[in-house]
């Protein structure tokens, strides 16, 4: 392939001036739009891939002689601040060179008068997000808008592609090729495992031959070691958010000029933050960043780093993307790091120039998270990446697409099928599912007939689909958007002092009474006002840490039996801290350590209910399957179960009476009896169900005019569920809603596989207490509760007898 | 199906976990809050939502009527969603409403979301409606004449209660010497906690409360 080697005289002025040297990428992705196809970029952080994508749009604008205004470059990005980011970077090219260019950003954040002016007079390079531009293709005018567009620029792909925010994007990129016959696409992408699903994703046709990969050389490897809780500190058996080792942190961010601190939750970000606090007394500048904080805060702390007034930030996920964040040059991984490809991403964090190795610290929170840190790391030096290809595309994101369309004015349905199944997540969308989508946007959809007046769409006789009214275009842009995040409750005392926010989840698990710590402080519960927490200053033991829902992360199986291999071979240990090795130790005489063949079960009852765990070492998403498999066998046995949760190496399940004949349980058996029945009853499934129905437009996520509560809205897609399962459990919802939860199960013949390997070979061992490996799992976050069964029965039996018993005395 | 026995004004009541009432010496049954066609309402904010939610409600009052054979029914209110709902049931509902007005005497106690009569409907609506010292509403009175008791629907009581470290949330009755507030019978109806204030309020010197199981009810407070 012929490669040029030189950019056009006023860029390679603009380079030597800088003193750079134009990378290959970077030559390769100018020569791509020179040969006219579309391309995936996948470099390293720091290579210089931002400019790299945008290079061919400049050169191409610098001889753009077109005096009217057009639209030349659409840059998508998956957050608000990274498009804001990159406008400021490309400010600085464009007015050194003095190019005729005209860049500007449009998110929600935009004002209307602004969003009126872009769409009289368009930007060349305009920086949006998926959402964004969903909303731009549903207006009548976008054909015109996008006609003159030449080239999409999608960054940061692999934390697009499927997703479902990755959905939309593709679907709406589908419309921009149909409405701009020369557009071509650049996708901008880390290293990731599976490079050519990611090629097929950013294609214009959905096929990886039609895109040009380019790879850029590797960065250096990075420098990782473990960071153990020092003198000062202590560590623990179990928890998640590693303040045992703030002092050795601290130690740490006193050896850097800028220092990340990744953690893996919100609520571990608060924790850590003020235990950091609690040690500095030397009054280090450390900064706080999580997706819960308001963007007025946020925005201070990034303009602090870039402007290196700050010696540290503890961040969650919302420092993982690409964003040029100054100097940092030290990333300490608190709690273990999930997936390696993120850990991969976090690190590269640090040092944006890709020749000089990454400096990283990992610092496990607990006994079990050394053993998994080690692994990953080594996981990351050997680039040994996990990570699915991204799934097919969902059917709830197809039927928001669909009325978006229809909002833009009149469309043929033969033609949009065969326009959607140019998307890679909808290569393979067959005909009668695209068909289903389109009825159930139509008119519900419904095999039950219903009262028929209020269609959303209707056809005329050329069999073209319009929307009915401007009430349901109105109703459409309100809810457009694939996130569907847990709303945040503001907390208040009686006297209506504010004292922060919780989420909605961990409000409705509290009861009155309860304690939790927030901020610093520690509350009691009291009630809900309206959608107010009611709380009064709380004393007592225990309080609860707030949860924020969202990113669980899950490690790859990969890890997992990385994990188990180190537990199993005891000439490994020796590498663990001491206090590690006598955890291993400690188990190993109170109950039995796990073996690569056959499986560890234990028994106990703690706190009243009776526990089942079972060592399988497969990952989160088999353990999930496989506690749906066994409470169904418990309730079928007897045993009234309660709830399970996994994590990457075990699952517990608690029941109501003793689970018994536990051979048995784990027979061939367990496949079998009414399992879709049960799993259409769990909590996941509803849980599934209320994203579906929201993104799909089934329920509203704010009606025009009125603002339902979340809380109602969540408990009628309960009862929607009930009824349509009843009446229609083939409808398209159901469907979509089984098939997203299928994707965080696994499939069932790797887990009778797993039986059969077992068969013979299990090791039970009843305990008269919780063993020290159960301990972390038991604190693990995403409980399965087991609703509506003979264990809640037997629950509400237990109440009544209480009360009895309470009466008589 | 087990029913749970109270006493009410010195009325022998059973509690049913439908949420239905049986008050066996007068052969009467008592339901409330249907919202029948609070599905169909939607539709009007351009929202499709599943239809069937009558279909079920009504199949929940088939069993009562086939299980009890009431003399008399009462519906203690907001039985249709909204004032439209009787034009919108589709004619195989109708055909079953009917039929299960012909089973029964119904008594149709006008609420909040069906404040006018459908005459079209047999069966006697009144705003209130008397048997001996039981009074029927849909929204309870703070003050009850000495003598009375009083049953109502209206607020969807619902309890939620943390039992062995497992928190669970169901329908339930509430009731005092006095007065006995009856859960919501419809598909689509959600639930108030029961320590709202507005409900706590009724209940000044203290409440029991019946949770709906299964197949039982549990007296749990």
């Amino acid at each position: 392939m012929k490669m040029i080697t030189e950019l056009p005289p006023l860029f390679q002025s603009w380079f030597d001036r800088q003193g750079w040297t134009p990378r290959r990428h970077q030559f390769a992705t100018v020569q791509a739009a020179r040969d006219g196809v579309s391309a995936l970029l996948i470099a390293p952080t720091g290579g210089g891939k931002t400019l790299a994508g945008f290079l061919p749009s400049l050169i191409d604008l610098a001889g753009d002689k077109d005096p009217s205004p057009h639209l030349h470059t659409l840059y998508i990005s998956p957050l608000k601040a990274l498009s804001n980011n990159v406008a400021q970077s490309l400010a600085r090219p464009v007015a050194e060179m003095g190019l005729p260019v005209r860049v500007e950003v449009r998110t929600g954040d935009t004002s209307a008068s602004q969003r009126r002016r872009q769409q009289k007079t368009p930007p060349h390079i305009l920086l949006t997000t998926p959402e964004s531009l969903a909303l731009l293709l549903s207006y009548p005018e976008a054909a015109a808008y996008f006609q003159s567009l030449k080239r999409l620029v999608i960054d940061e792909v692999h934390a697009l592609a499927g997703t479902k925010r990755g959905d939309q994007l593709a679907l709406c990129a589908t419309r921009l090729y149909a409405m701009a016959p020369a557009l071509q696409c650049c996708g901008l992408s880390a290293t990731v495992a599976h490079p050519a699903s990611m090629a097929a994703w950013v294609s214009p046709t959905g096929k990886a031959s039609d895109v040009r990969t380019i790879i850029a050389e590797e960065g250096a490897a990075p420098d990782i070691s473990l960071l153990m809780p020092d003198s000062g500190g202590y560590f623990p058996w179990s928890g998640h958010m590693g303040l045992g080792s703030a002092s050795a942190i601290l130690k740490a961010i006193q050896q850097a000029r800028l220092t990340i601190v990744f953690v893996n939750s919100r609520a571990q970000a608060e924790l850590l933050f003020q235990a950091l606090w609690k040690e500095n007394t030397d009054n280090l500048p450390i900064g706080l960043h999580h997706g819960s904080l308001d963007g007025a805060h946020r925005a201070r702390i990034e303009e602090a780093m870039a402007n290196s007034a700050l010696r540290a930030v503890v961040a969650t996920s919302s420092l993982d993307l690409g964003l040029d964040w100054g100097d940092v040059d030290k990333i300490i991984q608190v709690g273990a790091p999930k997936e390696v490809a993120r850990l991969t991403q976090r690190i590269g964090r640090a040092n944006h120039r890709m020749d000089e190795p990454s400096r990283a610290l990992i610092a496990p929170a607990n006994r079990w998270e050394v053993i998994e840190c080690e692994a990953a790391r080594d996981a990351v030096l050997q680039h040994d990446l996990d990570g699915e290809p991204p799934r097919a595309g969902t059917f709830d994101v197809l039927a928001q697409h669909i009325l978006g369309t229809a909002c833009a004015g009149p469309f043929d349905p033969k033609q949009l099928y065969e326009e959607v199944r140019r998307s890679a997540p909808y290569q393979n969308l067959s005909l009668q599912d695209f068909e289903d989508v389109l009825r159930f946007v139509e008119d519900g959809g419904y095999a039950l007939r219903s009262y028929d007046r209020h269609r959303r769409l209707f056809r005329n006789d050329l069999g073209q689909i319009w929307v009915r009214n401007e009430k349901i275009i109105k109703q459409y842009r309100m809810n457009i958007g694939t996130i569907v995040a847990s709303p945040l409750l503001r907390v208040r005392t009686r006297q209506g002092k504010y004292c922060g926010e919780i989420d909605e989840f961990f409000a409705s698990t509290l009861l009155p009474g309860d304690t939790f710590l927030l901020g610093g402080g520690l509350f009691e519960f009291l009630g809900m006002q309206d959608t107010n927490v009611q709380v009064a200053a709380g004393r007592g033991q225990n309080p609860r840490v707030p949860v924020y829902g969202g990113n669980r992360l899950s490690i790859s199986s990969n890890l997992a039996k990385r994990v188990l291999t180190i537990l199993s071979t005891r000439s490994l240990w020796s590498d663990l801290p001491e206090t590690v090795q006598n955890w291993l130790q400690k188990q190993e005489r109170y109950s039995r350590l796990p073996a690569p063949e056959g499986l560890l079960i234990e028994t106990f009852s703690y706190k009243k209910r009776y526990y089942l765990i079972c060592y399988a070492f497969e990952g989160r998403n088999a353990h999930q399957t496989l506690g749906m498999l066994l409470t169904n066998r418990l309730e079928q046995t007897g045993a009234a179960p309660l709830g399970f949760v996994a994590n990457d190496y075990a699952l517990a399940c608690w029941s109501v009476h003793p689970p018994e004949n536990i051979d048995d349980l784990f027979s061939e058996q367990l496949l079998g009896d009414n399992l879709q029945e049960w799993l259409d009853k769990s909590a996941m499934l509803r849980r599934t169900f209320r994203e579906v129905a929201l993104i799909s437009g089934l329920v509203d996520r704010n009606l025009p005019g009125r603002e339902k509560s979340r809380r109602q809205m969540t408990m009628s897609t309960d009862l929607l569920y009930d009824v349509l399962l009843k009446y229609d459990p083939d409808h398209i919802l159901l469907r979509a809603t089984r098939m997203q939860a299928a994707a965080g199960l696994t499939d069932l013949n790797r887990l009778s596989a797993m039986l059969r390997r077992v068969r013979g070979k299990l090791d039970i061992v009843s305990l008269p207490r919780i063993s020290p490996f159960a301990v972390p799992l038991l604190l693990e976050l995403g409980r399965e509760k087991i609703k509506g069964g003979s264990g809640e029965e037997a629950l509400l039996a237990e109440a009544e007898a209480l009360f009895r018993l309470s009466e008589k005395s | 199906m087990s029913k749970t026995e109270i006493t009410l004004g010195e009325n022998r009541l059973f509690l049913l976990p439908s949420g239905a009432v049986l008050i066996p010496d007068d052969n009467i049954l008592v339901v409330s809050d249907l919202h029948f066609e609070k599905g169909s309402s939607a539709r009007t904010h351009g929202l499709l939502l599943p239809p069937g939610d009558t279909s079920s409600t009504l199949e929940k009052l088939e069993e009562l009527v086939k299980d009890y054979a009431p003399q008399k029914m009462i519906a203690l209110g907001d039985s249709f969603h909204d004032r439209n709902a009787f034009s919108r049931l589709s004619s195989e509902d109708r055909k079953r409403l009917e039929r299960i007005t012909e089973q029964t005497d119904m008594v149709w106690i006008t609420g909040n979301h069906d404040s006018e009569p459908f005459h079209d409907l047999s069966g006697e609506w009144v705003e209130e409606f008397r048997c001996g010292n039981l009074l029927f509403r849909h929204i309870p009175y703070n003050d009850i004449p000495s003598g009375y008791a009083e049953i109502s629907g209206h607020f969807h009581p619902k309890i939620q209660m943390r039992i062995r470290g497992h928190r669970l949330s169901r329908k339930c009755f509430l009731a005092s010497k006095d007065r006995l507030i009856l859960p919501a019978c419809g598909s689509y109806t959600g639930g108030l906690d029961i320590n709202h204030p507005q409900i706590k309020s009724l209940f000044p010197k203290g409440r029991m409360c019946f949770a709906l199981g299964n197949d039982k009810v549990y007296r749990v407070e």
